[in-house]
């Protein structure tokens, strides 16, 4: 049986029994800042020094051992999503069949905490970010299908059968709307799977310089202020950003390049992820 | 009928007060502890429907008090609460019996379905 491990924080707060491989995993994600004491058994503590072999796992490794890590974890996730995806969703869900509605909400949130990818480190690499959304994804859309099902279900005098369980593979975006809110424009994009457009259409204006940019004939000026919202497909996360516009096009496309302003990292790392899989990264 | 009991196990007293608040529309009677051991000596006498538990706790940690209920059978479902959202770590808590893991932060919604959840499961099984 490998060695447990009891770690206690500043605070003589305990979490353990745990496997060094699970120190490792938390360590590698900055989860674990202050081990001050160290105990195989839960009762006895002695300082951390006395651990080399945690001393090693807990001390900041080199970025290539951060990045074998997040590999590691990447590998993992899709080696469980190879091995659900055929599964039955209440298989998946471990959750009996004939459940409340309320039972399956509980489990998908249970599992798809661990996926959510904005709860990532800032410096998370692209492979395990998106090992991170295929898992997030694939389990939303099994919530989606189960929410179809049940509203189909309360609703038996509806003139039409309940969907087919699967997202609908039309391109579901929709032209930005661009509306005059006092002197600001009000930018709301929907943006469906792949589409990566605003991000990457004006070569003068990407996300690698916090723009975007908008197709419409809405007439501005440079510097307006303007209000985003950006909608991700399969996504509940939501982009809200304020910004000015920094250049107005007429052709070939006619259109507002608007710069975000105080965006944040895991802002930053969203819109860098949906033009990765957007690109097929 | 008397309604069941749902326990809260946590260090940290906003913390508490969250949960408490975010289980204000849930039909239950709701019992703090601050940690291990308080839950242990309150286990002597009566045992909940549901036990939040964090999983850093001063003095005995949530996961061997996990693994302690597990092994005295009784009945209760254990929703681990943590900051901690490792994979592993996850795996590890459903692996030694909790009914759920909520990340830190958490929507109120997420506590309440995941304790209707335990609670209907609870009743369920007993």
């Amino acid at each position: 049986m490998s060695t447990e491990y009891w770690l206690a924080d500043a605070e003589n707060r305990v979490l353990g029994p745990v496997s060094i491989e699970i120190v490792r995993d938390l360590a590698v994600r900055g989860k674990l800042a202050e081990v001050r004491a160290v105990s195989n058994d839960g009762r006895s503590f002695k300082p951390v020094q006395e651990f080399p072999e945690l001393l090693k796992v807990l001390s900041p490794g080199s970025a290539e051992d951060q990045s074998k890590a997040q590999a590691e974890t990447a590998r993992q996730i899709r080696s469980w999503l190879d091995a659900v995806k055929e599964r039955p969703t209440a298989e998946v869900f471990k959750v009996p069949p004939g459940a409340s509605r309320e039972a399956w909400r509980a489990a998908f949130f249970a599992l798809v905490y661990r996926y959510v990818p904005n709860r990532l480190p800032p410096d998370a690499t692209a492979e395990l970010r998106l090992a991170c959304e295929d898992a997030f994804l694939h389990l939303s859309e099994r919530m989606v299908d189960l929410e179809r099902l049940f509203r189909a279900q309360s609703q038996p005098t509806a003139a039409s059968a309940p969907q087919v369980p699967g997202l609908p593979k039309k391109d579901s975006s929709r032209p930005p709307e661009v509306t005059w809110r006092g002197g600001m424009i009000h930018v709301k994009c929907n943006l469906a799977r792949n589409d990566a457009r605003p991000f990457v259409a004006s070569p003068e204006h990407t996300y690698k310089d916090d723009c975007i940019f908008v197709p419409t004939t809405e007439r501005v000026m440079v510097g307006t202020p303007a209000e985003v919202v950006m909608l991700f497909e399969g996504h509940v996360t939501q982009l809200h950003a304020s910004g000015r516009v920094v250049g107005v096009k007429t052709q070939p496309e006619p259109g507002l390049a608007i710069k975000l302003l105080d965006l944040m990292e895991v802002q930053r790392s969203l819109i860098r992820t949906w033009v990765a899989r957007s690109q097929g990264v | 009928m008397l309604l069941p009991e749902v326990w809260i196990a946590d260090d940290d007293r906003l913390m508490r007060e969250l949960l408490k608040d975010a289980l204000a529309d849930v039909p239950c009677r709701l019992k703090e502890l601050k940690n291990g051991d308080e839950v242990l000596a309150a286990l002597a006498k009566e045992a909940p429907s549901v036990l939040l538990l964090d999983l850093m706790m001063p003095g005995r940690s949530g996961l061997e008090l996990l693994r302690d209920v597990r092994s005295r059978n009784l009945g209760l479902r254990v929703v681990v609460i943590s900051g901690l959202d490792s994979e592993s770590l996850v795996q590890q808590a459903l692996k030694d019996g909790a009914h759920g893991y909520l990340a830190k932060p958490f929507h109120p919604l997420d506590v309440q379905t995941v304790v209707r959840s335990a609670l209907e499961h609870q009743k369920g099984a007993s």
